[in-house]
C-alpha cells in the first residue's frame, strides 16, 4: 500500500524550525515541549464586525448558524486524504475562531476511500460524515454528480474569491496544489524549466538518460488525472512525452520520485506533487531542485463540501466558510498546502497560486476541471501513454 | 489420529450433568467436547465474515454499496480476459515459488548449523538470522534499494571497483531474494522450534550404527523437518503471494507486475476502482491457498512419522562439524550483515539523517527532525500506543486460539477436527486489505447498535490484525504438538484425565515453548500488520502502519525511518522480554 497518494499531502514546515540538529538529547517530552513552541501564534481576524464578528458581506441571519453550531455539541467529523500536518494550523485557528468545537477528527483515507466509505456508510444508514475533502478528481466528480450526495451550501465566501473557488456545485477549492518537475542538481548540468526542455536534454544524450527519468504512473488515479490534464493543457505536450518517456521509468508516489531522485537514481523527474517537492528541495541541501514547468504546470484544486444529513451541519458549514476566509487561507498555507486567495502574504516557507503565476507564467497553468471523464477514452489515453515507455 | 475412542470420551458419568442442548449429540457432550464446537463456531465465524462479502461481491456488478446490482459472471470474465493478465500470473507463479525456495536455503542450514551443531557464536548467529523479521518488509525493501539499488550505497562502490554492476535489483530475481530475507525467519524459527524437540535416541541409533556427523544431519535430522518445513513453505508461498511493498517498490519502474500489485494498481489506486474485479481476484488467491492447504494436508498425513518427544527424554548432544563449522559461520555472517545488518544499519541511520544519498556525505545533515516530527503530532504518537495495545491483545488472544485450535485439530476425536484446521489456516488466503474491506462490510451488517458499537474501535482492528495473524500462531505450534508422542496423552486419559485436563497436566508446559514462540510471533506479526487498517481504521485507531504509510507518501522518509526504527525497538525489547521468559519455562 505504499506510495499510494502522494497527491495528499505536505508538511508543516512552519510547525518544525527549532535548531535541533545538533541537540543529542533523547527526551521524549523535551522533544514534544519543542515542538509546541516552535508554533508560530497566527493571522489577525477579518476586519469588519457587525457584532456576530463576522464580515461585513456575510448574510445579515448567519448568526442562526452560529447558534446552530453551538447546539451541535462541538464536534466535527472529517473524511479526507489529508494529512495531519496540513491539518494541524486549519484546525487551531479554527477551534481559536469557533471555541465550542472541541473535537474534530480527522480520518486520513486514500483518495478513493473517502468516497466508497462514505457510499458505504450512506447505503447503510449510519453516516457519521460531516464534511468530505479530497483531490482525487476523477472519484470527486463521479461522487458528486450522484443525486444527493451532497448538501447544497453555497458559502458567504465565495463572492470574496475568484471563479475557480468554486469546482463543481457544492464543492469548493480548499486549496489549488500545483504539479512540478524535480531534478538533481548535482547530477545534470543544464537545468530543465518545462517538460519541452526536458525533452530537450533528453535528446541531446539518449545514453545518459535512459531509465533515468522518472515520471508517475498513469494507471493510477492521481497520475492520470495530471497526465491528461497536462496534455489537454499544452499543445506539444505529446511530442515531449514521445522524447521523454522512451527513457522514462513509472513510480507510484511523488515521495518515491523524489527519494530515488535525491539518491541518484534518477536524474530528473516530472508530475510531482509540490507538497512533498518543497521541504525535499528545502531539506536537500542545494541537491534537488524542484520548478514549476513553464510550458504547463497542472493545478489540481483540493474539493471540499458537506455531506447530507451531515450529524453537524452547522458546524461543517462554519468549516467550509473558514477555510475560504482569510484566516483560512492563511491557514491553508501555513498547514503546507497552496492557498489562492489574493490577499495571503508569501511569507518564507508559504506557497500560494499566485507565486505559481508568477514564476510560471499564468498562461502555463492548467487547472484541472472537475469532470468525469469516461472509461474508453481513459482507455485509449493509458494505453497510448503506457506504449511510450521504454 | 488417535487410539482413543470415542466411547472413553463420553461415557463417563460426570459428563452428563453438563448437557449442551445447542449440539444435537446422541451422547451428553463433555466439556472438552463443548469447547470443541465453540472453537469451530468461534473460527468459523472470523474466517466467514469477511470472506462472505467478497464472494458476494465478486459476483455483483456494482459495488455492494449500491442497492440496483445484479448477479453476474462478467468479474471473472474480465479478469481473465484482461490483457497481460497471463503475464500477471506467471510473475507471480515464478515470485512466490522463488522466495518461498530460496527462503528454505536460507532458513533450512542456518537452523540446523545454529541448534545442532557447535558453531562458533551460535547463539548470537541465531538471534540475528530473525532480524529481519521484525522490519516490515516495506523499510526492508527500501533498505535494500538504498543499497543495492541501481543507485545504491554497495551499487555505486562496485560500479566504482570493477566497473559495472552485475545484479538487478529491479527484477523477479531480485523481488525474491529480498522477499526470502525477509520472510526466512519465520522458517528458521518453525525448524528451530522443531528442532528444539529433536529426539536424540534416533540420532544416537544413526551414531551406534556408525553414521557421521555430516551423514546424521542428513540422514536423520533434516528428513525430520519436514513439518515445520511443509507449514513455513506453505506460510510464505501465501504470504508472498499477498505481499505488495517489495514488487510495488522493484516492479513498478520496470513495470513487472505481480498478482497484489495488480489489486493494487486496478482496484484500489485505480482510477475508476472495480470492486468486482477485487472480489473476484481475492476469490483466485483463495482457491489457490486453499489448494496448497489440501497439499499439506495430503504431505503430512503420516504425522506420526515425525514425533520425536517421547514419554523418555534424552537431551540432545550438539554436533560437531570440524573445520566445516568454520566455512559455515562465516556464510551465515555474511548473509546476516548483508541481508539484514546493513539495511536495518542504514534504516537507523536514515532515521538521524536529512538526506540519504551516495551523492553526498550523510554526516552532513545530522538532526533529529525527524523523530520530532513524530512525538509532535498527538495522532502519531497515538499510532505507536494503538500498536502496542493491538499487538500485545492482540497477540494473547489470537495465540491462544491458535493453541486450542491445534488441539482440536491435531489432538481430538472431534468430528469436525479438520475444519478446524482449515478454518485456522484460511486466512492465509486473504490479502489484509481485503479482510479490511470484508470486516468494514461484515461489521456494518452487524444487527442492530452492535456494529455501531464496535466500528471505528481498536476492537475492529484486533480482531482483523488477530485473523490475519492466525495462521502464523497456529502454524508454529501445530508442527510443536505433532512431535508430542500420543502415549503421553493416552497416559494421561488412562489415569482418567479428561480432554481438558490432558491438555492442562501434560500438554501445557510441554507446549508452553511453542506458545511463547507463537506469542512472539503473532506480537510481531501485528505490530508490523498495516493493510488490513487502511480501510477498518478510524482518526483516532491508526496504526504505526498507516503513520508509516502517510509519511513516505509525504516523502518523509526519514521519518518512515524514525517510526520504523521505534517499532524495532519496542520489538526487540518485547522479544528480549519474551525470551527470557521462554528461558526461565523450559529451564524449569
Amino acid at each position: 500500500m505504499n506510495g499510494s497518494v502522494s497527491q495528499r499531502s505536505a508538511t508543516g514546515r512552519g510547525v518544525r524550525k527549532a535548531g535541533f540538529a545538533a541537540v543529542a538529547a533523547f527526551s521524549v517530552l523535551a522533544l514534544t515541549l519543542a515542538g509546541c513552541s516552535s508554533t508560530p501564534a497566527s493571522a489577525p481576524a477579518d476586519a469588519a464586525d457587525d457584532g456576530t464578528g463576522m464580515p461585513s458581506y456575510y448574510p445579515s441571519d448567519y448568526s442562526s448558524i452560529l447558534d446552530a453550531s453551538k447546539a451541535e455539541g462541538g464536534e466535527l467529523v472529517i473524511y479526507s486524504n489529508t494529512d495531519q500536518e496540513n491539518w494541524a494550523p486549519i484546525f487551531r485557528d479554527f477551534q481559536k475562531k469557533y471555541p465550542w468545537v472541541t473535537k474534530i477528527s480527522a480520518n486520513n483515507l486514500e483518495s478513493d476511500a473517502v468516497f466508497q466509505r462514505q457510499l458505504s456508510e450512506m447505503a447503510t444508514g449510519a453516516a457519521p460524515a460531516d464534511m468530505l475533502i479530497s483531490n482525487a478528481v476523477q472519484a470527486w466528480a463521479t461522487y458528486a454528480g450522484q443525486a444527493d450526495t451532497l448538501l447544497d451550501y453555497e458559502s458567504p465566501e465565495l463572492a470574496e474569491l475568484p471563479d475557480y473557488a468554486q469546482l463543481m456545485p457544492n464543492v469548493y477549492a480548499m486549496s489549488l496544489d500545483p504539479i512540478g518537475l524535480a531534478y538533481n542538481a548535482s547530477l545534470m548540468e543544464e537545468a530543465p524549466t518545462s517538460i519541452a526542455a526536458l525533452a530537450k536534454i533528453v535528446a541531446a544524450d539518449p545514453k545518459k538518460y535512459q531509465d533515468k527519468i522518472t515520471t508517475r504512473d498513469v494507471n493510477g488515479a492521481f497520475g492520470f488525472t495530471v497526465s491528461q490534464a497536462f496534455t489537454e493543457g499544452t499543445a506539444s505536450a505529446w511530442k515531449s512525452l514521445e522524447g521523454i518517456l522512451p527513457s522514462a521509468r513509472p513510480e507510484t508516489s511523488s515521495g518515491t520520485q523524489l527519494e530515488k531522485i535525491l539518491s541518484g537514481e534518477y536524474l530528473a523527474g516530472f508530475y510531482i506533487s509540490s507538497a512533498p517537492g518543497y521541504p525535499a528541495e528545502e531539506k536537500s541541501g542545494g541537491l534537488l531542485k524542484f520548478v514549476y514547468p513553464t510550458d504547463g504546470t497542472v493545478v489540481i484544486g483540493r474539493g471540499i463540501g458537506i455531506t447530507p444529513k451531515a450529524p453537524h451541519e452547522a458546524t461543517a458549514k462554519l468549516f467550509l466558510d473558514f477555510v475560504l476566509s482569510e484566516d483560512g487561507q492563511n491557514a491553508v498555507a501555513e498547514g503546507g498546502l497552496t492557498s489562492y486567495r489574493d490577499s495571503v502574504e508569501l511569507t518564507e516557507g508559504r506557497h500560494t497560486y499566485q507565486e505559481i503565476e508568477k514564476t510560471a507564467g499564468k498562461d502555463a497553468i492548467i487547472r484541472v476541471p472537475y469532470t468525469v471523464v469516461s472509461d474508453a477514452d481513459v482507455k485509449t489515453f493509458v494505453t497510448r501513454w503506457d506504449g511510450l515507455l521504454g | 489420529m488417535t487410539l482413543l475412542s470415542e466411547k472413553k470420551v463420553t461415557t463417563s458419568a460426570r459428563t452428563a450433568i453438563l448437557p449442551a442442548p445447542k449440539y444435537p449429540r446422541v451422547f451428553g457432550a463433555g466439556r472438552g467436547r463443548l469447547l470443541q464446537y465453540v472453537v469451530l463456531a468461534v473460527l468459523a465465524l472470523f474466517v466467514v465474515a469477511p470472506i462472505v462479502p467478497i464472494l458476494y461481491q465478486s459476483v455483483r456488478d456494482k459495488p455492494l454499496y449500491d442497492a440496483g446490482g445484479i448477479f453476474t459472471a462478467a468479474n471473472y470474465l474480465k479478469l481473465f480476459t484482461d490483457a497481460g493478465f497471463g503475464q500477471v500470473i506467471l510473475n507471480t507463479a515464478i515470485f512466490a515459488l522463488g522466495t518461498t525456495f530460496l527462503t528454505l536455503v536460507i532458513a533450512i542450514p542456518m537452523a540446523v548449523l545454529v541448534v545442532r551443531t557447535r558453531l562458533p557464536f551460535g547463539r548470537l548467529l541465531g538471534l540475528s538470522m530473525q532480524w529481519p523479521f521484525f522490519v516490515s518488509s516495506l523499510i526492508l525493501g527500501f533498505g535494500w534499494i538504498t543499497l543495492y539499488g541501481p543507485a545504491g550505497f554497495v551499487s555505486s562502490a562496485v560500479r566504482q571497483a570493477i566497473g559495472v554492476v552485475p545484479w538487478n535489483l529491479y527484477s523477479l530475481p531480485g523481488m525474491a531474494v529480498t522477499e526470502a530475507v525477509g520472510l526466512a525467519p519465520i522458517a528458521y524459527v518453525f525448524c528451530v522450534n522443531a528442532l528444539r524437540q529433536a529426539d536424540a535416541s534416533l540420532e544416537s541409533a544413526a551414531q551406534v550404527c556408525g553414521a557421521g556427523p555430516l551423514r546424521i544431519l542428513f540422514t536423520v535430522v533434516v528428513p525430520m523437518l519436514r513439518p515445520p518445513i511443509v507449514y513455513s513453505s506453505i506460510l510464505v508461498f501465501s504470504m508472498s503471494l499477498e505481499t505488495l511493498s517489495v514488487p510495488l517498490l522493484y516492479g513498478t519502474p520496470v513495470r513487472i507486475q505481480v498478482f497484489s500489485t495488480f489489486l493494487y494498481t486496478n482496484g484500489l489506486q485505480s482510477i475508476s476502482p472495480d470492486y468486482g474485479i477485487l472480489g473476484a481476484a481475492s476469490t483466485l488467491i483463495l482457491l489457490v491457498t486453499i489448494a496448497t492447504v489440501v497439499i499439506q494436508a495430503k504431505v503430512l498425513k503420516n504425522a506420526r512419522r515425525f514425533v520425536s518427544v517421547r514419554g523418555k527424554a534424552v537431551r540432545p548432544r550438539l554436533l560437531e562439524l570440524g573445520w566445516i563449522r568454520w566455512v559455515a559461520a562465516v556464510g551465515i555472517v555474511i548473509y546476516v550483515i548483508f541481508g539484514a545488518l546493513l539495511p536495518i544499519l542504514g534504516l537507523i541511520f536514515r532515521s538521524f539523517t536529512l538526506i540519504f544519498t551516495p551523492l553526498q556525505s550523510p554526516l552532513k545533515t545530522l538532526t533529529l527532525d525527524n523523530y520530532e516530527r513524530i512525538f509532535t503530532y498527538p495522532v502519531y504518537v497515538q499510532s505507536i500506543t494503538n500498536s502496542l495495545t493491538i499487538a500485545a491483545v492482540g497477540a494473547v488472544l489470537v495465540s491462544s486460539l491458535a493453541l486450542v485450535a491445534v488441539l482440536v485439530a491435531r489432538r481430538s476425536t472431534f468430528r469436525f477436527a479438520r475444519a478446524v484446521e482449515y478454518l485456522a489456516l484460511a486466512p492465509q488466503a486473504l490479502p489484509g486489505i481485503i479482510v479490511g474491506i470484508g470486516f468494514f462490510w461484515a461489521f456494518a451488517l452487524l444487527p442492530g447498535s452492535l456494529g455501531g458499537l464496535i466500528q471505528g474501535t481498536l476492537a475492529t482492528i484486533i480482531i482483523a490484525f488477530g485473523l490475519r495473524a492466525l495462521p502464523t500462531g497456529f502454524g508454529s505450534i501445530a508442527p510443536a504438538i505433532m512431535q508430542i508422542g500420543h502415549e503421553l496423552d493416552q497416559a494421561a486419559r488412562t489415569s482418567g484425565a479428561d480432554w481438558l485436563g490432558t491438555f492442562f497436566r501434560v500438554l501445557r508446559s510441554l507446549l508452553a515453548p511453542a506458545f511463547v514462540g507463537a506469542l512472539i510471533l503473532t506480537f510481531v506479526t501485528m505490530i508490523k500488520e498495516y493493510s488490513a487498517a487502511l480501510f477498518l481504521s478510524s482518526a483516532n485507531t491508526n496504526v504505526i502502519g498507516t503513520t508509516m504509510l502517510e509519511l513516505w507518501v509525504q516523502g518523509n522518509t526519514g521519518s518512515v525511518a524514525a517510526l520504523a526504527t521505534l517499532q524495532l525497538a519496542i520489538t526487540a525489547v518485547f522479544v528480549a522480554l519474551a525470551s527470557l521468559f521462554l528461558k526461565g519455562r523450559s529451564d524449569a
